[in-house]
Formats: structure tokens, C-alpha cells, sequence
């Protein structure tokens, strides 16, 4: 056998080391957690203009309009839509109110077991329909830009199909239309669990639920690298102020309606019914080949939850000439919070939209 | 043979208890009509001046009456022919006993291999990023074990006025085992892993160890492990056996849920709380009205616009 010769001098002088490191790492963290810390999320500046139920809709203030048409942003009803205007300098609505661009966002609220019968149907043809309704009338204007994130991406192509007159410019952000890929975790669970039933015992699907689904796609990462590297950077405020700012958007996770998520895995994880222009939403199918209005569709190229293959058909089954698809190197977040496409992402929207705008 | 001894032996110590048996309570019996002399006080029960009609001996006439029940039944089991078929039922009772038992405990027996053989594949380490070889078979023995064996006495039908309750709690632990072995093999797939990792960075550590050339940065060992870790997760998730699970975990969760939001309505019935079946049903009907009323209101605007758009003709008075 042979005998293992260990550096014992070694590793003792680095636990030397690492001991006086460590303390005087502990003593500025103290100091950074007990101090003042700025983790205000959303603080662009907006007034609500609209509100049906739990339903509100925000207008961001824009001193310069240099893009005549509004844009609707719709986010998903999964987590809430803060994460568009995390903090000032890492915001997508700062970014695209300064360039004129004029913004309203739906914020769905948090939905309640009364709102457990609200269908899909029921958001775009009711809360979607009636915020552009509004808009046009504040406005002056007959039809409206629309962007679309994730789920809030399927829901703008629903009413975008079902109500084209009303839609100058689609843009589509991390949107899954097609539904039957087996690169992400989250397609091969839904297709071979039945988690629809969940919603006949909770009413709504919890929020909470939703998240610990999501942690368990990369436990490795979300759960354990993620606080080791908090640690790590324990010391340093902005790290801090940053990391809280992301915590608490993303466990701040409203119930999904039950009748809404039960639609959304049969419909389309389930029967992959969007993109084969199959799917009905109150008694009317909905036919991407009526999408006539420009679109730009954006995905990630590493994105995990709705991953390239989900998104990427979606500008060939639509009826508009005017298209583009834009893939990111970055993943399903990353391309609304990360620094580096803060530069070319929400401006990229700005510029498209203001070419459109005759 | 030997059964058949053994057989008149029980039988005669059956006959010899019976018959001191029935003599204690006979006499018993016999004594009632007697005065009765507890720690030297006379105990006047009443019944020679007939005030045993009395309702406050209701308690002495009750016991009596127990006591001469029962040795009457003692008189007519210790007639020989009834004491004979008892004696023989005895070991007939016996026996259906020990076949009753013997399937459950040879399944209890399957049960305990299974888990043997599980302990023993689980024991050999499988490779790094491989899940096709799970071995969850552990709990699915134990699961087939509490469905093949103890689930059918939480389903014995349940009897008298309060039938449903009981039926709502035999039910309630009956889905809770269920879904709880479904969790334990969850944290068991999920511990899998770790175990996997561990061993990986092991085999690491050790063979620059041999090679003399330990790593001083504990980060990047840390680096390393943690890129093992999220590829052996990875491969986990997106097998069919953690699939499988995951299914079954969802079914059980919800069954479990369900059944106990009916024993939760027991108690919420009892404190005239409405239960959330009730409140669904309202809102339900709130929902549907909201509906209605939103799309009239739709149509009524959409009416008076077309009236609006329409000139004023003056209504001609009749004549």
C-alpha cells in the first residue's frame, strides 16, 4: 500500500488564513446587515389608472413620448410583474420610458379562492380586452402595442388572434407556444404528472407550491450555491442589497386561479394546443395564421423553464410578414435583469416599436 | 394423534373450570337474599321488606339481574354436550387463527426479503449520473404491504350513528400512510444525489491524495462537488422513476388533502363555521352572476350607443 504523503504544514497555514479572513468578514457583515440597506423594489415612478376586481393597471410616468402608440406590457400570473423594475439602473420600464416609449402594465394582484372559476378566457377576454379598451380611450388611439412575458406572452397571443384590430406591434418575451419539447423539466413533468389535479383540493394553485417546483428543477444551484455565494459575498452591501431585492421577488408568489392553471397544463403542456391553432377560449378557436400585426419574439438560449425549442416555431405559424426572432445567451431572468442585456434588450423593444409607429 | 390428546386434555380442564366456576356464581346468586355483612356493618339491600322496587336500588337490581344472566349461561355451557363442542371449538379457533395470521405473516416475510435484497443493492454504489438503476423497491414492498395487509382493517365497514365519522378518520390515516410513504421515498430519490456527489469528490480527493497533490483552495473542491451535484440532480429529475413519483406523490397529496377537508368540516360544521365547500358554492354563483351582469351591461352599452347614433323622431299622439 502506498503511504499518502499530506501537506499537514500546509493546510494548517491556510486554516491560519482563512480563520483571520473570516473574522474580519464577519465583522463587515455585521456591519451590512445591521446598517440601512436600500431593497425597495419597483420604484419607477406610475399612477393606477384602471381596476376591475383584483385586477390594477399601472401607467408609468414618461415626461418625453416619443412612440405614439402605447405599450401594454402583460406579465405572467406566475410571481408578480416587479421583476420588469427591480431597482433604478436595472429596470426594463426605466429603460423604456426613457427612450419614449409610453407604459402600462397589468398587475393581476393576488387572486383569492373567489377567483378560483376565472378561465383563461376570462383574463384576455375580460381583464386583457377591457385594459385596451381603456388605454385607447386615455389615449385617443384605436389599436395598442402589446409585450407578452412568459404566460403573459400566451395570453397576448390569445387576444392578439381572437382581437387583431385592436394590436399594432406584438412583442413576445420567453413566451412557450410550442408545448411539446422534452428539453425542459417542466415539459416532461407536466406531461407525465397529473398536476392539474392539485387545484381540486386547493382551489387555487399556491403560490408557494409553484416556487418549491421551481427550486427542485436545479436544487444544486437554487438551493444551496445560490446561499453559499450570499455568504461568500456577505460583506459586500450592493451583493446584499441585490440578492435581497431578487428574494424578494421571487418568493413573492401570488395563487395561481384554479380553473386558469387547469386550462393552461391540459390545453397547452398536455395537448400542445396553441401552436397547432387548436385552441379554444370561450367557444372561439384560436388561429395564429389571424396574427397579422409585427411581431418580435424573444427567448433565451439557456433558459431552463421555457426553453429554445418551445418558442422558436412560434413566428413560423403566424400570419404577419413582419417578424423576428431574437435568442439571447442568457437564461429565463437573465434577459430582464441581467446588466449586460439591460443594454440591449428593452432597447431593442424601443427602437422596433418606434420603426412601427406611423 | 398428538392433536387429538391434547385435545380431551383442554376439554377436561375446560369441564373442571366450568364446573367451579358455575358453583362460585351460584352461589353468588344464592347469597342476594341474604344479609350481607361488609367490614362488620349489616349491608340492608331491601329486599326482604320488598323495597327493592325502589329506585334507588336501581344499581343492586341491575347487578342481580347481570349475575343471573350469567349463571344461567354458565348452567347451559356446563350441560357435557355443550361442554364438549366448546372444547372442540376451541381448537378449531385455534387453528382458523393461525391461518388467518399465516398469509400475513408470510408476506410480512416476502416483505422483509424485499427489504434485504433493497439494503443490499442500495449498499453497492451505482456510477455517477446514473439513475437507471434506482432501487426504490423498499417502499413500494412497504406500500404493497399496507395496501395488501393493514389497509383492509381501516376499510372494515364501519356501523351505528356515527358511521360516516368514523369512516372520514379510518380514511383520513388510511390516505396520510399512503401519501407519507410516497414522501419518505422522495427524500429518499433526493438523498441519492448527495450520496452520489460525495462519493465522486471522494474518489477525488483520494486519488490526489496518492499523487500527492491536495488542492489548497477549498472553493474550487467546493466548484467541483457542487457541478457534480446539479449534473446528478439534473439526471435524476428527468428520469422515469422520479416521473413515477412524482405522479404517485400528487395523486396521494391531493387523496390525502381531500379526505382531510372532510374531517376538517366535521369540526367546522360544529362551530357553525361555513366549511370551503359551502363558500365555493358561493362563489361559484358570485362568479356566474358577476358574469352575466358584465356581459348585459356590455350589451345594454352597446344599445344605447346604437340608439344614441339613431335621430329623435317625436312619438305621434293618439287620436
Amino acid at each position: 500500500m502506498n503511504m499518502v504523503k499530506i501537506p499537514v504544514d500546509l493546510i494548517l497555514k491556510n486554516i491560519g488564513e482563512s480563520r483571520k479572513e473570516t473574522t474580519s468578514k464577519l465583522k463587515k457583515a455585521t456591519s451590512v446587515l445591521t446598517g440601512e440597506l436600500d431593497t425597495g423594489i419597483s420604484q419607477t415612478p406610475y399612477d393606477v389608472v384602471y381596476q376591475e376586481d383584483r385586477v390594477t393597471l399601472k401607467h408609468y410616468r414618461c415626461e418625453d413620448v416619443r412612440v405614439k402608440t402605447p405599450l401594454l406590457v402583460i406579465y405572467a400570473l406566475i410571481n408578480r410583474e416587479t421583476m420588469l423594475d427591480l431597482q433604478p439602473g436595472r429596470s426594463v420600464v426605466e429603460t423604456l420610458t426613457n427612450k419614449g416609449v409610453d407604459v402600462y402594465m397589468v398587475d393581476w394582484g393576488y387572486p383569492t379562492r373567489k377567483d378560483q372559476f376565472l378561465t383563461i378566457g376570462d383574463h384576455v377576454n375580460g381583464y386583457i380586452h377591457n385594459i385596451v379598451e381603456e388605454i385607447c380611450k386615455r389615449s385617443g388611439v384605436e389599436k395598442v402595442n402589446i409585450m407578452g412575458i412568459c404566460m403573459g406572452g400566451v395570453f397576448s397571443i390569445i387576444y392578439s388572434a381572437l382581437h387583431p384590430h385592436k394590436v399594432k406591434n406584438l412583442v413576445t418575451t420567453v413566451t412557450p407556444t410550442n408545448f411539446d419539447t422534452d428539453k425542459g423539466l417542466l415539459n416532461i413533468w407536466m406531461k407525465n404528472t397529473d398536476a392539474e389535479m392539485l387545484v381540486d383540493t386547493y382551489a387555487n394553485m399556491p403560490g408557494d407550491l409553484m416556487n418549491l417546483g421551481f427550486l427542485l428543477m436545479n436544487p444544486a444551484r437554487l438551493m444551496i450555491d445560490k446561499y453559499v455565494g450570499f455568504m461568500q459575498n456577505i460583506d459586500n452591501k450592493q451583493f446584499v442589497e441585490n440578492f435581497i431585492r431578487m428574494e424578494k421577488w421571487i418568493f413573492d408568489s401570488p395563487d395561481v386561479p384554479a380553473a386558469t392553471f387547469k386550462q393552461f397544463i391540459v390545453d397547452c403542456f398536455k395537448k400542445n394546443l396553441l401552436i397547432q391553432s387548436k385552441l379554444e377560449i370561450d367557444g372561439e378557436v384560436v388561429d395564429l395564421q389571424k396574427i397579422d400585426m409585427p411581431v418580435l419574439n424573444f427567448y433565451g438560449k439557456f433558459d431552463h423553464l421555457v426553453p429554445p425549442e418551445a418558442c422558436e416555431t412560434f413566428t413560423g405559424m403566424i400570419g404577419s410578414t413582419d417578424k423576428e426572432d431574437v435568442c439571447f445567451n442568457t437564461g429565463h431572468i437573465g434577459i430582464y435583469v441581467s446588466s449586460k442585456y439591460q443594454q440591449e434588450f428593452a432597447p431593442k423593444i424601443a427602437s422596433w416599436l418606434a420603426e412601427r409607429d406611423q | 394423534m398428538a392433536n387429538s390428546n391434547r385435545g380431551s386434555e383442554v376439554g377436561k380442564l375446560f369441564e373442571s373450570w366450568m364446573d367451579t366456576a358455575n358453583k362460585f356464581w351460584q352461589d353468588v346468586e344464592n347469597s342476594r337474599s341474604d344479609d350481607l355483612k361488609w367490614g362488620g356493618v349489616n349491608l340492608d339491600f331491601g329486599f326482604k321488606d320488598g323495597k327493592a322496587d325502589e329506585d334507588k336500588y336501581r344499581k343492586y337490581r341491575s347487578w342481580e339481574t347481570s349475575v343471573k344472566n350469567f349463571t344461567t349461561l354458565m348452567k347451559i355451557l356446563s350441560v357435557p354436550e355443550n361442554q364438549q363442542a366448546m372444547a372442540e371449538s376451541s381448537t378449531t379457533f385455534a387453528e382458523a387463527l393461525g391461518e388467518a395470521f399465516g398469509d400475513s405473516v408470510e408476506n410480512l416475510l416476502e416483505f422483509q426479503g424485499n427489504i434485504i435484497q433493497s439494503f443490499a443493492r442500495a449498499s453497492a454504489h451505482t456510477q455517477s449520473y446514473n439513475f437507471d438503476d434506482l432501487d426504490q423497491s423498499a417502499f413500494q414492498s412497504f406500500r404493497d404491504l399496507y395496501i395488501n395487509e393493514w389497509q383492509k382493517y381501516l376499510r372494515i365497514p364501519k356501523i351505528g350513528l356515527p358511521r360516516e365519522v368514523h369512516e372520514q378518520f379510518a380514511d383520513l390515516v388510511d390516505k396520510s400512510n399512503i401519501f407519507h410513504t410516497y414522501m419518505a421515498e422522495l427524500f429518499y430519490l433526493f438523498s441519492l444525489p448527495f450520496e452520489k456527489s460525495n462519493y465522486a469528490i471522494q474518489q477525488k480527493i483520494n486519488a490526489m491524495l496518492e499523487q500527492g497533490e491536495m488542492e489548497n483552495d477549498p472553493t474550487k473542491l467546493y466548484n467541483e462537488w457542487i457541478k457534480i451535484l446539479e449534473g446528478n440532480f439534473m439526471q435524476l429529475m428527468k428520469s422515469q422513476e422520479y416521473n413515477n413519483l412524482l405522479n404517485g406523490l400528487i395523486r396521494s397529496l391531493v387523496e390525502y388533502k381531500a379526505v382531510k377537508n372532510d374531517v376538517m368540516s366535521i369540526f367546522l360544521k360544529e362551530m357553525q363555521v361555513p366549511t370551503n365547500k359551502e363558500m365555493d358554492e358561493v362563489y361559484k354563483e358570485l362568479y356566474l352572476t358577476k358574469k352575466k351582469v358584465k356581459e348585459l351591461t356590455r350589451r345594454l352599452e352597446k344599445l344605447e350607443g346604437k340608439f344614441a347614433s339613431q335621430p329623435m323622431v317625436p312619438r305621434q299622439k293618439a287620436k
